[in-house]
Protein backbone atom coordinates (compact mmCIF):
# COMPACT_ATOMS: atom_id res chain seq x y z
CA UNK A 1 0.00 0.00 0.00
CA UNK A 2 0.88 3.31 -0.61
CA UNK A 3 2.16 5.56 1.99
CA UNK A 4 -0.34 7.98 3.48
CA UNK A 5 0.57 11.63 3.45
CA UNK A 6 2.03 12.86 6.13
CA UNK A 7 2.69 16.82 6.69
CA UNK A 8 5.30 18.43 8.83
CA UNK A 9 4.68 20.47 12.64
CA UNK A 10 6.10 21.99 14.40
CA UNK A 11 6.78 22.95 18.26
CA UNK A 12 8.17 26.16 20.53
CA UNK A 13 11.81 25.07 20.80
CA UNK A 14 11.99 22.64 17.90
CA UNK A 15 15.50 22.14 16.51
CA UNK A 16 14.39 22.29 12.41
CA UNK A 17 16.52 20.02 10.28
CA UNK A 18 16.67 20.12 6.77
CA UNK A 19 14.62 17.27 6.07
CA UNK A 20 11.37 19.38 8.43
CA UNK A 21 11.54 21.92 5.96
CA UNK A 22 11.83 19.78 2.86
CA UNK A 23 9.04 18.29 4.00
CA UNK A 24 6.83 21.69 4.29
CA UNK A 25 7.72 22.34 0.69
CA UNK A 26 6.88 18.79 -0.51
CA UNK A 27 3.52 18.83 1.38
CA UNK A 28 2.49 21.86 -0.80
CA UNK A 29 3.53 20.83 -4.03
CA UNK A 30 2.42 18.16 -3.85
CA UNK A 31 -0.93 19.11 -2.83
CA UNK A 32 -0.73 21.39 -5.89
CA UNK A 33 0.25 18.66 -8.44
CA UNK A 34 -2.74 16.22 -6.96
CA UNK A 35 -5.24 19.21 -7.46
CA UNK A 36 -4.09 19.99 -10.95
CA UNK A 37 -4.32 16.35 -11.89
CA UNK A 38 -7.62 15.69 -10.39
CA UNK A 39 -9.31 18.83 -10.66
CA UNK A 40 -7.74 19.57 -14.34
CA UNK A 41 -6.84 18.00 -17.56
CA UNK A 42 -3.15 18.56 -18.21
CA UNK A 43 -1.55 20.67 -21.04
CA UNK A 44 -0.80 24.04 -22.16
CA UNK A 45 -2.49 26.95 -20.07
CA UNK A 46 -0.96 29.81 -21.64
CA UNK A 47 1.68 30.40 -24.34
CA UNK A 48 3.97 28.09 -25.21
CA UNK A 49 3.58 28.49 -28.91
CA UNK A 50 6.09 27.94 -31.51
CA UNK A 51 6.71 30.56 -34.52
CA UNK A 52 9.12 30.30 -37.46
CA UNK A 53 10.74 33.49 -38.89
CA UNK A 54 12.32 32.82 -42.32
CA UNK A 55 15.71 32.87 -42.18
CA UNK A 56 18.39 32.02 -45.13
CA UNK A 57 22.08 29.98 -44.73
CA UNK A 58 25.44 32.00 -45.75
CA UNK A 59 24.72 29.54 -48.29
CA UNK A 60 21.49 31.05 -49.19
CA UNK A 61 19.70 27.49 -48.18
CA UNK A 62 16.11 28.97 -46.46
CA UNK A 63 15.59 27.52 -43.20
CA UNK A 64 13.09 28.56 -40.23
CA UNK A 65 14.39 29.80 -37.07
CA UNK A 66 11.66 28.85 -34.67
CA UNK A 67 10.82 30.18 -31.28
CA UNK A 68 8.75 28.80 -28.47
CA UNK A 69 6.97 31.97 -26.90
CA UNK A 70 6.69 32.02 -23.22
CA UNK A 71 4.14 29.97 -21.06
CA UNK A 72 3.21 27.53 -18.93
CA UNK A 73 2.07 24.29 -19.51
CA UNK A 74 0.91 21.08 -16.87
CA UNK A 75 1.96 18.22 -17.12
CA UNK A 76 1.10 14.77 -16.30
CA UNK A 77 2.34 14.20 -13.07
CA UNK A 78 0.55 17.43 -12.58
CA UNK A 79 3.82 19.22 -12.69
CA UNK A 80 3.65 23.23 -13.58
CA UNK A 81 5.67 23.80 -16.33
CA UNK A 82 7.36 27.27 -16.57
CA UNK A 83 9.05 28.85 -19.61
CA UNK A 84 9.83 32.68 -18.47
CA UNK A 85 10.85 33.86 -21.59
CA UNK A 86 10.41 32.85 -25.69
CA UNK A 87 13.01 30.87 -26.38
CA UNK A 88 14.66 29.51 -29.47
CA UNK A 89 14.12 26.02 -30.54
CA UNK A 90 17.75 24.49 -30.71
CA UNK A 91 18.35 22.92 -33.89
CA UNK A 92 21.68 21.80 -32.40
CA UNK A 93 20.00 19.74 -30.09
CA UNK A 94 17.85 18.32 -32.43
CA UNK A 95 20.76 17.85 -34.93
CA UNK A 96 22.75 15.58 -31.59
CA UNK A 97 19.65 13.89 -30.93
CA UNK A 98 19.98 11.98 -34.46
CA UNK A 99 16.51 12.30 -34.38
CA UNK A 100 16.24 12.23 -38.55
CA UNK A 101 18.50 9.13 -38.77
CA UNK A 102 16.81 7.57 -41.48
CA UNK A 103 15.12 10.02 -42.97
CA UNK A 104 15.20 9.75 -46.87
CA UNK A 105 15.88 13.45 -49.11
CA UNK A 106 12.76 14.61 -49.79
CA UNK A 107 10.59 12.70 -47.69
CA UNK A 108 7.86 14.88 -46.11
CA UNK A 109 8.82 14.09 -42.18
CA UNK A 110 7.17 15.67 -39.45
CA UNK A 111 8.67 15.75 -36.05
CA UNK A 112 6.84 16.25 -32.45
CA UNK A 113 8.74 18.88 -30.34
CA UNK A 114 7.54 18.67 -26.43
CA UNK A 115 8.61 20.38 -23.33
CA UNK A 116 9.08 18.70 -20.19
CA UNK A 117 9.95 19.73 -16.98
CA UNK A 118 13.05 18.46 -14.95
CA UNK A 119 14.27 19.20 -11.88
CA UNK A 120 18.47 20.59 -11.85
CA UNK A 121 20.61 22.23 -9.85
CA UNK A 122 21.78 25.76 -10.29
CA UNK A 123 25.52 26.69 -10.86
CA UNK A 124 26.68 27.58 -7.28
CA UNK A 125 27.92 31.22 -7.64
CA UNK A 126 31.67 31.74 -7.58
CA UNK A 127 33.06 32.24 -4.00
CA UNK A 128 29.58 30.77 -2.50
CA UNK A 129 29.66 30.66 1.31
CA UNK A 130 28.78 26.70 2.09
CA UNK A 131 28.33 23.91 4.83
CA UNK A 132 32.17 22.55 4.62
CA UNK A 133 32.12 18.92 3.09
CA UNK A 134 28.14 19.16 2.29
CA UNK A 135 26.87 18.13 -1.38
CA UNK A 136 23.31 18.99 -0.90
CA UNK A 137 22.19 21.31 -3.09
CA UNK A 138 20.56 24.29 -1.74
CA UNK A 139 18.02 25.20 -4.81
CA UNK A 140 16.91 22.87 -6.59
CA UNK A 141 15.89 24.70 -10.53
CA UNK A 142 12.12 24.05 -11.67
CA UNK A 143 13.99 23.77 -14.97
CA UNK A 144 12.13 23.01 -18.48
CA UNK A 145 13.69 20.94 -21.95
CA UNK A 146 12.33 21.55 -25.06
CA UNK A 147 12.61 17.87 -26.70
CA UNK A 148 11.99 15.94 -30.13
CA UNK A 149 10.34 12.63 -30.95
CA UNK A 150 10.28 10.43 -33.50
CA UNK A 151 6.96 10.60 -35.89
CA UNK A 152 4.06 8.51 -33.89
CA UNK A 153 5.36 9.64 -30.19
CA UNK A 154 3.25 12.12 -30.38
CA UNK A 155 0.49 9.57 -29.79
CA UNK A 156 1.95 7.55 -26.97
CA UNK A 157 0.23 7.71 -24.00
CA UNK A 158 1.42 8.50 -20.52
CA UNK A 159 1.48 6.25 -17.39
CA UNK A 160 -1.10 7.64 -14.55
CA UNK A 161 0.67 8.79 -11.35
CA UNK A 162 -0.24 6.98 -8.32
CA UNK A 163 -3.13 8.37 -6.50
CA UNK A 164 -0.69 10.21 -3.60
CA UNK A 165 2.32 11.15 -5.77
CA UNK A 166 3.51 14.32 -5.97
CA UNK A 167 4.84 15.98 -9.09
CA UNK A 168 7.00 14.03 -10.81
CA UNK A 169 10.99 15.41 -10.58
CA UNK A 170 11.34 14.78 -14.55
CA UNK A 171 14.77 12.58 -13.99
CA UNK A 172 13.03 9.32 -14.77
CA UNK A 173 10.31 9.33 -16.61
CA UNK A 174 9.90 12.63 -17.91
CA UNK A 175 6.62 13.50 -19.04
CA UNK A 176 6.13 15.30 -22.53
CA UNK A 177 3.51 18.52 -23.55
CA UNK A 178 2.93 18.09 -27.27
CA UNK A 179 3.97 22.07 -28.36
CA UNK A 180 3.63 21.18 -32.28
CA UNK A 181 5.91 19.45 -34.82
CA UNK A 182 8.84 20.45 -36.95
CA UNK A 183 9.85 19.92 -40.22
CA UNK A 184 14.02 19.01 -41.13
CA UNK A 185 16.75 19.61 -43.59
CA UNK A 186 19.11 17.00 -43.05
CA UNK A 187 21.33 19.20 -45.40
CA UNK A 188 21.91 22.04 -43.92
CA UNK A 189 21.09 20.66 -40.22
CA UNK A 190 17.92 23.40 -40.42
CA UNK A 191 14.01 23.33 -39.88
CA UNK A 192 11.94 24.33 -42.79
CA UNK A 193 9.11 24.75 -41.13
CA UNK A 194 6.49 24.43 -38.49
CA UNK A 195 2.99 23.87 -37.54
CA UNK A 196 0.40 23.14 -34.39
CA UNK A 197 -0.95 19.79 -35.75
CA UNK A 198 -0.61 16.95 -37.92
CA UNK A 199 -2.80 14.44 -39.32
CA UNK A 200 -5.21 15.28 -36.49
CA UNK A 201 -3.00 15.43 -33.09
CA UNK A 202 -2.10 18.83 -32.05
CA UNK A 203 -0.81 20.57 -28.75
CA UNK A 204 -3.34 19.83 -25.68
CA UNK A 205 -4.67 22.52 -23.39
CA UNK A 206 -5.57 22.56 -19.71
CA UNK A 207 -9.36 21.52 -18.80
CA UNK A 208 -10.88 20.99 -15.98
CA UNK A 209 -12.88 18.22 -14.90
CA UNK A 210 -15.97 18.46 -12.88
CA UNK A 211 -19.45 16.93 -12.84
CA UNK A 212 -21.02 20.25 -11.68
CA UNK A 213 -20.11 23.83 -12.79
CA UNK A 214 -21.98 26.62 -11.29
CA UNK A 215 -22.08 30.10 -11.57
CA UNK A 216 -22.33 32.73 -8.53
CA UNK A 217 -23.49 35.75 -10.56
CA UNK A 218 -26.84 33.86 -11.85
CA UNK A 219 -24.62 33.82 -15.30
CA UNK A 220 -22.85 30.67 -16.88
CA UNK A 221 -20.41 31.42 -20.35
CA UNK A 222 -18.65 29.03 -22.46
CA UNK A 223 -16.64 30.23 -25.30
CA UNK A 224 -13.94 28.65 -27.43
CA UNK A 225 -11.24 31.48 -27.08
CA UNK A 226 -9.06 32.32 -23.28
CA UNK A 227 -9.90 36.47 -24.89
CA UNK A 228 -13.33 37.74 -25.79
CA UNK A 229 -12.98 37.46 -29.75
CA UNK A 230 -14.81 39.23 -32.00
CA UNK A 231 -16.98 36.46 -34.50
CA UNK A 232 -16.25 33.18 -32.34
CA UNK A 233 -18.66 31.40 -30.95
CA UNK A 234 -20.39 31.58 -27.35
CA UNK A 235 -22.74 30.18 -25.13
CA UNK A 236 -24.83 31.20 -21.81
CA UNK A 237 -27.04 29.59 -19.13
CA UNK A 238 -28.56 32.44 -17.30
CA UNK A 239 -31.33 33.47 -15.36
CA UNK A 240 -32.64 36.07 -17.49
CA UNK A 241 -36.44 35.80 -17.62
CA UNK A 242 -36.73 32.57 -15.54
CA UNK A 243 -34.00 30.87 -17.39
CA UNK A 244 -32.57 31.44 -20.79
CA UNK A 245 -29.55 29.29 -22.89
CA UNK A 246 -28.02 31.58 -25.56
CA UNK A 247 -25.66 30.55 -28.73
CA UNK A 248 -23.93 32.96 -30.99
CA UNK A 249 -21.18 34.52 -31.89
CA UNK A 250 -19.42 36.71 -29.77
CA UNK A 251 -19.47 40.69 -30.40
CA UNK A 252 -16.03 42.56 -29.75
CA UNK A 253 -17.52 43.45 -26.00
CA UNK A 254 -17.94 39.53 -25.50
CA UNK A 255 -21.88 40.45 -25.89
CA UNK A 256 -23.47 36.96 -27.46
CA UNK A 257 -25.79 37.88 -30.95
CA UNK A 258 -28.22 34.83 -30.29
CA UNK A 259 -28.67 32.70 -33.57
CA UNK A 260 -30.66 29.84 -30.91
CA UNK A 261 -32.45 30.14 -27.73
CA UNK A 262 -34.17 28.21 -25.47
CA UNK A 263 -36.22 30.18 -22.69
CA UNK A 264 -37.69 28.10 -19.38
CA UNK A 265 -40.56 27.80 -21.15
CA UNK A 266 -39.27 26.09 -23.46
CA UNK A 267 -39.89 28.15 -26.54
CA UNK A 268 -37.19 27.63 -29.28
CA UNK A 269 -36.03 30.46 -31.07
CA UNK A 270 -33.49 29.96 -34.13
CA UNK A 271 -32.29 32.75 -36.47
CA UNK A 272 -31.34 30.48 -39.24
CA UNK A 273 -33.73 27.05 -41.13
CA UNK A 274 -34.61 24.16 -39.13
CA UNK A 275 -33.66 20.73 -40.72
CA UNK A 276 -34.44 17.72 -38.76
CA UNK A 277 -34.72 14.00 -39.96
CA UNK A 278 -38.08 13.60 -39.54
CA UNK A 279 -40.95 16.53 -39.47
CA UNK A 280 -44.05 15.48 -38.42
CA UNK A 281 -46.58 14.82 -41.87
CA UNK A 282 -43.33 15.59 -43.86
CA UNK A 283 -42.91 12.66 -46.98
CA UNK A 284 -38.63 11.60 -46.63
CA UNK A 285 -37.29 10.03 -49.90
CA UNK A 286 -34.53 7.77 -50.96
CA UNK A 287 -33.42 6.71 -54.43
CA UNK A 288 -30.48 4.53 -55.82
CA UNK A 289 -29.68 1.11 -57.30
CA UNK A 290 -29.42 -1.87 -54.87
CA UNK A 291 -27.86 -5.47 -55.62
CA UNK A 292 -30.10 -8.26 -55.13
CA UNK A 293 -30.19 -9.51 -51.75
CA UNK A 294 -29.89 -6.51 -49.88
CA UNK A 295 -32.63 -4.47 -47.87
CA UNK A 296 -33.64 -1.33 -49.40
CA UNK A 297 -32.23 1.76 -47.90
CA UNK A 298 -34.35 3.52 -46.44
CA UNK A 299 -34.40 7.83 -46.00
CA UNK A 300 -32.17 9.71 -43.66
CA UNK A 301 -33.92 10.22 -40.68
CA UNK A 302 -36.07 6.57 -40.74
CA UNK A 303 -35.78 3.76 -38.65
CA UNK A 304 -37.11 0.37 -38.97
CA UNK A 305 -38.87 0.98 -35.07
CA UNK A 306 -40.71 3.70 -37.36
CA UNK A 307 -42.49 1.52 -39.80
CA UNK A 308 -43.14 -1.29 -37.31
CA UNK A 309 -44.62 1.50 -35.06
CA UNK A 310 -46.60 2.54 -37.34
CA UNK A 311 -45.50 6.35 -37.06
CA UNK A 312 -44.08 6.14 -40.60
CA UNK A 313 -45.73 4.68 -44.38
CA UNK A 314 -43.22 3.13 -46.47
CA UNK A 315 -44.16 3.15 -50.16
CA UNK A 316 -41.59 1.35 -52.85
CA UNK A 317 -40.94 1.38 -55.81
CA UNK A 318 -38.33 -0.56 -58.03
CA UNK A 319 -37.40 -1.53 -61.24
CA UNK A 320 -34.79 -4.22 -62.97
CA UNK A 321 -31.92 -2.26 -63.95
CA UNK A 322 -29.97 -3.39 -66.94
CA UNK A 323 -26.87 -2.77 -66.64
CA UNK A 324 -25.78 -3.10 -64.38
CA UNK A 325 -26.96 -5.99 -63.67
CA UNK A 326 -24.33 -8.20 -65.69
CA UNK A 327 -24.32 -11.06 -68.18
CA UNK A 328 -23.41 -14.54 -67.39
CA UNK A 329 -20.67 -14.38 -68.95
CA UNK A 330 -18.57 -11.11 -70.99
CA UNK A 331 -19.31 -13.12 -74.59
CA UNK A 332 -21.61 -10.73 -77.01
CA UNK A 333 -25.08 -11.32 -77.64
CA UNK A 334 -27.05 -11.64 -74.43
CA UNK A 335 -30.28 -10.17 -73.64
CA UNK A 336 -32.56 -9.73 -70.47
CA UNK A 337 -35.61 -10.23 -69.98
CA UNK A 338 -36.28 -9.20 -65.83
CA UNK A 339 -38.20 -12.29 -64.63
CA UNK A 340 -38.52 -10.99 -61.26
CA UNK A 341 -38.30 -7.64 -59.30
CA UNK A 342 -39.31 -6.53 -56.07
CA UNK A 343 -38.99 -6.93 -52.40
CA UNK A 344 -40.27 -8.96 -49.76
CA UNK A 345 -41.62 -8.01 -46.15
CA UNK A 346 -38.22 -7.11 -44.92
CA UNK A 347 -37.86 -5.19 -47.87
CA UNK A 348 -35.06 -7.03 -49.28
CA UNK A 349 -34.54 -7.04 -52.90
CA UNK A 350 -35.46 -10.34 -54.96
CA UNK A 351 -34.46 -9.00 -58.29
CA UNK A 352 -33.89 -12.41 -61.77
CA UNK A 353 -33.01 -11.65 -64.91
CA UNK A 354 -33.21 -14.11 -67.23
CA UNK A 355 -29.95 -13.85 -69.90
CA UNK A 356 -30.62 -15.40 -73.21
CA UNK A 357 -29.16 -15.34 -76.74
CA UNK A 358 -29.82 -17.23 -80.07
CA UNK A 359 -27.67 -20.47 -79.77
CA UNK A 360 -27.41 -22.11 -75.90
CA UNK A 361 -29.67 -22.56 -72.74
CA UNK A 362 -31.16 -18.92 -71.15
CA UNK A 363 -29.50 -18.61 -67.63
CA UNK A 364 -31.64 -16.88 -65.10
CA UNK A 365 -29.18 -14.61 -62.85
CA UNK A 366 -29.62 -12.22 -59.59
CA UNK A 367 -29.33 -8.55 -60.60
CA UNK A 368 -29.55 -4.82 -59.46
CA UNK A 369 -32.68 -2.95 -59.18
CA UNK A 370 -33.74 0.97 -59.44
CA UNK A 371 -35.74 1.48 -56.28
CA UNK A 372 -37.74 4.67 -55.06
CA UNK A 373 -38.81 4.70 -51.34
CA UNK A 374 -41.15 7.38 -50.13
CA UNK A 375 -42.45 7.22 -46.13
CA UNK A 376 -44.75 8.98 -44.94
CA UNK A 377 -44.08 10.29 -41.65
CA UNK A 378 -47.97 10.23 -39.39
CA UNK A 379 -48.60 14.54 -38.43
CA UNK A 380 -47.74 14.54 -34.75
CA UNK B 1 -22.74 10.21 -56.25
CA UNK B 2 -21.28 8.49 -53.94
CA UNK B 3 -21.60 4.55 -53.75
CA UNK B 4 -21.43 2.32 -50.25
CA UNK B 5 -20.31 -1.36 -50.75
CA UNK B 6 -20.45 -4.21 -48.06
CA UNK B 7 -17.21 -5.94 -47.90
CA UNK B 8 -15.87 -8.90 -45.57
CA UNK B 9 -14.30 -7.38 -42.82
CA UNK B 10 -10.82 -9.67 -42.58
CA UNK B 11 -10.34 -10.39 -45.57
CA UNK B 12 -11.87 -6.84 -47.95
CA UNK B 13 -13.83 -8.80 -50.36
CA UNK B 14 -16.62 -6.62 -51.64
CA UNK B 15 -19.56 -8.23 -51.79
CA UNK B 16 -22.47 -6.09 -52.85
CA UNK B 17 -22.75 -2.51 -53.70
CA UNK B 18 -25.59 0.20 -53.03
CA UNK B 19 -26.29 3.78 -53.89
CA UNK B 20 -28.28 6.39 -51.89
CA UNK B 21 -29.31 9.43 -53.42
CA UNK B 22 -29.92 11.17 -49.70
CA UNK B 23 -26.76 11.28 -47.89
CA UNK B 24 -27.13 8.88 -45.05
CA UNK B 25 -24.71 9.77 -42.26
CA UNK B 26 -24.24 7.02 -39.92
CA UNK B 27 -22.04 6.90 -36.54
CA UNK B 28 -18.08 6.16 -37.25
CA UNK B 29 -17.63 2.62 -36.55
CA UNK B 30 -14.01 0.76 -36.60
CA UNK B 31 -14.45 -1.95 -38.63
CA UNK B 32 -12.28 -4.15 -36.37
CA UNK B 33 -15.25 -3.89 -33.78
CA UNK B 34 -16.95 -7.40 -33.35
CA UNK B 35 -20.57 -7.42 -34.65
CA UNK B 36 -22.57 -5.56 -37.45
CA UNK B 37 -22.65 -2.11 -37.64
CA UNK B 38 -26.27 -0.59 -37.90
CA UNK B 39 -25.49 0.43 -41.51
CA UNK B 40 -24.80 -3.00 -42.19
CA UNK B 41 -27.60 -4.18 -40.35
CA UNK B 42 -29.83 -1.80 -41.81
CA UNK B 43 -28.53 -2.77 -45.11
CA UNK B 44 -28.42 -6.29 -44.86
CA UNK B 45 -30.57 -7.71 -41.85
CA UNK B 46 -29.10 -10.55 -39.80
CA UNK B 47 -27.43 -12.06 -43.36
CA UNK B 48 -26.64 -11.43 -46.99
CA UNK B 49 -28.16 -14.16 -49.29
CA UNK B 50 -26.38 -14.21 -52.56
CA UNK B 51 -27.75 -16.39 -55.13
CA UNK B 52 -24.55 -15.58 -57.92
CA UNK B 53 -20.88 -15.03 -57.63
CA UNK B 54 -18.35 -13.58 -60.19
CA UNK B 55 -16.11 -16.38 -60.65
CA UNK B 56 -12.99 -14.78 -62.47
CA UNK B 57 -11.09 -18.05 -63.44
CA UNK B 58 -14.18 -18.84 -65.68
CA UNK B 59 -15.13 -14.88 -66.62
CA UNK B 60 -18.64 -15.69 -65.28
CA UNK B 61 -21.17 -15.45 -63.06
CA UNK B 62 -22.03 -18.44 -60.97
CA UNK B 63 -25.13 -19.58 -59.31
CA UNK B 64 -25.09 -19.98 -56.03
CA UNK B 65 -27.11 -20.29 -52.68
CA UNK B 66 -24.69 -18.42 -49.90
CA UNK B 67 -25.34 -16.58 -46.83
CA UNK B 68 -23.19 -14.33 -45.26
CA UNK B 69 -23.50 -13.11 -41.41
CA UNK B 70 -23.63 -9.58 -41.06
CA UNK B 71 -21.30 -9.77 -38.39
CA UNK B 72 -18.27 -10.68 -40.53
CA UNK B 73 -19.51 -7.18 -43.10
CA UNK B 74 -18.54 -3.97 -42.94
CA UNK B 75 -19.31 -0.77 -44.82
CA UNK B 76 -17.14 1.80 -47.40
CA UNK B 77 -18.53 4.79 -48.99
CA UNK B 78 -16.65 6.01 -51.77
CA UNK B 79 -17.09 7.79 -55.05
CA UNK B 80 -19.36 6.20 -57.27
CA UNK B 81 -17.54 4.32 -60.15
CA UNK B 82 -19.12 2.59 -62.53
CA UNK B 83 -16.75 -0.05 -63.10
CA UNK B 84 -16.75 -0.88 -59.67
CA UNK B 85 -20.27 -0.37 -59.28
CA UNK B 86 -21.33 -3.42 -61.88
CA UNK B 87 -19.01 -5.56 -60.60
CA UNK B 88 -18.36 -5.35 -57.16
CA UNK B 89 -17.23 -8.59 -56.22
CA UNK B 90 -13.95 -8.69 -58.16
CA UNK B 91 -13.31 -5.38 -55.48
CA UNK B 92 -11.25 -5.48 -52.73
CA UNK B 93 -11.49 -3.00 -49.72
CA UNK B 94 -7.48 -2.38 -48.71
CA UNK B 95 -6.92 -1.04 -44.76
CA UNK B 96 -10.45 -0.03 -44.29
CA UNK B 97 -10.35 2.80 -46.33
CA UNK B 98 -9.65 2.41 -49.95
CA UNK B 99 -11.72 0.32 -52.81
CA UNK B 100 -9.43 -1.14 -55.36
CA UNK B 101 -10.08 -3.13 -58.83
CA UNK B 102 -11.88 -4.47 -60.78
CA UNK B 103 -10.21 -6.59 -60.84
CA UNK B 104 -7.49 -6.76 -58.08
CA UNK B 105 -4.15 -7.95 -58.40
CA UNK B 106 -3.36 -11.16 -55.94
CA UNK B 107 -0.73 -10.59 -53.53
CA UNK B 108 -0.27 -14.08 -53.01
CA UNK B 109 -0.08 -17.37 -55.31
CA UNK B 110 -3.80 -19.57 -55.82
CA UNK B 111 -4.81 -21.86 -53.71
CA UNK B 112 -6.69 -25.49 -54.25
CA UNK B 113 -9.44 -27.09 -52.32
CA UNK B 114 -9.82 -30.64 -51.34
CA UNK B 115 -11.35 -32.59 -48.01
CA UNK B 116 -14.20 -35.16 -47.67
CA UNK B 117 -17.52 -34.82 -47.26
CA UNK B 118 -17.17 -33.05 -43.84
CA UNK B 119 -14.10 -31.14 -44.52
CA UNK B 120 -12.86 -28.69 -46.16
CA UNK B 121 -8.98 -27.87 -46.51
CA UNK B 122 -7.67 -25.06 -48.24
CA UNK B 123 -3.81 -25.65 -49.75
CA UNK B 124 -1.25 -22.57 -50.70
CA UNK B 125 1.44 -24.03 -53.40
CA UNK B 126 3.70 -23.14 -51.01
CA UNK B 127 4.40 -21.57 -47.48
CA UNK B 128 4.29 -18.28 -48.71
CA UNK B 129 2.66 -15.86 -45.85
CA UNK B 130 5.01 -13.83 -44.42
CA UNK B 131 2.59 -12.94 -41.56
CA UNK B 132 -0.96 -14.41 -40.52
CA UNK B 133 -3.84 -14.19 -43.96
CA UNK B 134 -7.23 -14.96 -42.71
CA UNK B 135 -8.88 -16.88 -44.98
CA UNK B 136 -13.07 -17.70 -44.95
CA UNK B 137 -15.10 -20.63 -46.76
CA UNK B 138 -18.73 -20.39 -47.27
CA UNK B 139 -20.79 -23.56 -47.71
CA UNK B 140 -24.38 -23.20 -48.98
CA UNK B 141 -27.70 -25.36 -47.52
CA UNK B 142 -28.44 -28.28 -49.08
CA UNK B 143 -32.19 -29.97 -48.48
CA UNK B 144 -31.52 -30.17 -44.14
CA UNK B 145 -28.08 -29.18 -44.61
CA UNK B 146 -28.16 -25.24 -43.37
CA UNK B 147 -25.79 -23.32 -44.77
CA UNK B 148 -22.28 -22.99 -43.20
CA UNK B 149 -19.21 -20.48 -42.75
CA UNK B 150 -16.16 -20.91 -41.37
CA UNK B 151 -13.00 -18.43 -40.27
CA UNK B 152 -9.55 -19.51 -40.28
CA UNK B 153 -5.65 -18.18 -40.91
CA UNK B 154 -2.70 -18.95 -42.44
CA UNK B 155 0.04 -18.87 -39.86
CA UNK B 156 3.29 -18.43 -40.69
CA UNK B 157 4.33 -19.18 -37.04
CA UNK B 158 2.91 -22.73 -37.11
CA UNK B 159 1.23 -25.81 -38.68
CA UNK B 160 -1.39 -23.63 -40.53
CA UNK B 161 1.22 -21.72 -42.78
CA UNK B 162 0.08 -23.43 -46.12
CA UNK B 163 -3.09 -25.17 -45.28
CA UNK B 164 -6.42 -24.50 -43.19
CA UNK B 165 -8.52 -27.53 -42.59
CA UNK B 166 -12.13 -26.65 -41.56
CA UNK B 167 -14.50 -29.29 -40.21
CA UNK B 168 -17.94 -29.00 -41.34
CA UNK B 169 -21.14 -29.41 -38.90
CA UNK B 170 -22.73 -31.58 -41.02
CA UNK B 171 -21.46 -33.54 -43.84
CA UNK B 172 -22.26 -32.28 -47.36
CA UNK B 173 -24.69 -35.13 -49.49
CA UNK B 174 -23.55 -36.38 -52.25
CA UNK B 175 -23.33 -33.60 -55.02
CA UNK B 176 -22.14 -30.63 -56.32
CA UNK B 177 -21.42 -27.90 -53.85
CA UNK B 178 -19.87 -24.00 -54.75
CA UNK B 179 -17.79 -23.47 -51.95
CA UNK B 180 -16.71 -19.64 -51.42
CA UNK B 181 -13.31 -19.12 -50.51
CA UNK B 182 -12.28 -15.73 -49.46
CA UNK B 183 -8.37 -15.47 -48.76
CA UNK B 184 -6.95 -11.87 -47.84
CA UNK B 185 -5.17 -10.58 -50.87
CA UNK B 186 -6.35 -13.56 -53.25
CA UNK B 187 -9.58 -13.31 -55.43
CA UNK B 188 -12.32 -14.41 -54.42
CA UNK B 189 -12.79 -17.68 -56.15
CA UNK B 190 -15.71 -20.37 -55.93
CA UNK B 191 -15.14 -24.15 -56.07
CA UNK B 192 -17.03 -27.01 -57.17
CA UNK B 193 -16.61 -29.11 -54.41
CA UNK B 194 -17.98 -33.00 -55.48
CA UNK B 195 -18.91 -35.47 -52.80
CA UNK B 196 -19.18 -38.82 -54.70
Amino acid sequence: MASMIERPSFYEGQILAGADLNAAVDHSRGQAARHERYLHLWGIAQGLNMKGNDKKTAAGGAYKEITVTAGMAVDASGREIILPADTRLPDEVFDQLNVSVGQLPGAVVWYPVFVTGRDSVPAAPGLSVGQCGSSEPKRWREDIQLDFGRPGDEAKEQDEAAAADGPDSGSATPRRVLLGFVRWDTAIAKFTDVKAVNEGIGPRYAGVQADTVAARGGNLALRTRSAVTKGKPGLALSEDGDGLLVYGPLTAAGVIVPVFSVNAKGDLTIAGKFEGAVTPGSVQVQSGVAMDGMIVPLPPGITQEMLDEGKAIAHLHVTSRVPPSVPPDNTAGWVAIPIECGVDAARRVRCTARWTKLVGLPTDLPGACDYLVLVSVAAA
Amino acid sequence: MKMTVLYIKDTGHVMVAVTRVAPTLWPPVDPKEPGASPEVRALVGETLPMRSFDDLASQALVPVALFVPADRLATLTVDFNEAQFATPRLCQVTDGTKLQGPPVRPVTAGHTLSGSASTVIVQLPVAVVAKPVPVQIYVPAVGTVREQSWEGVFDPDNSTKDRVSFSLRTALPTGTHQILVLIKGQFATIHAKIVP
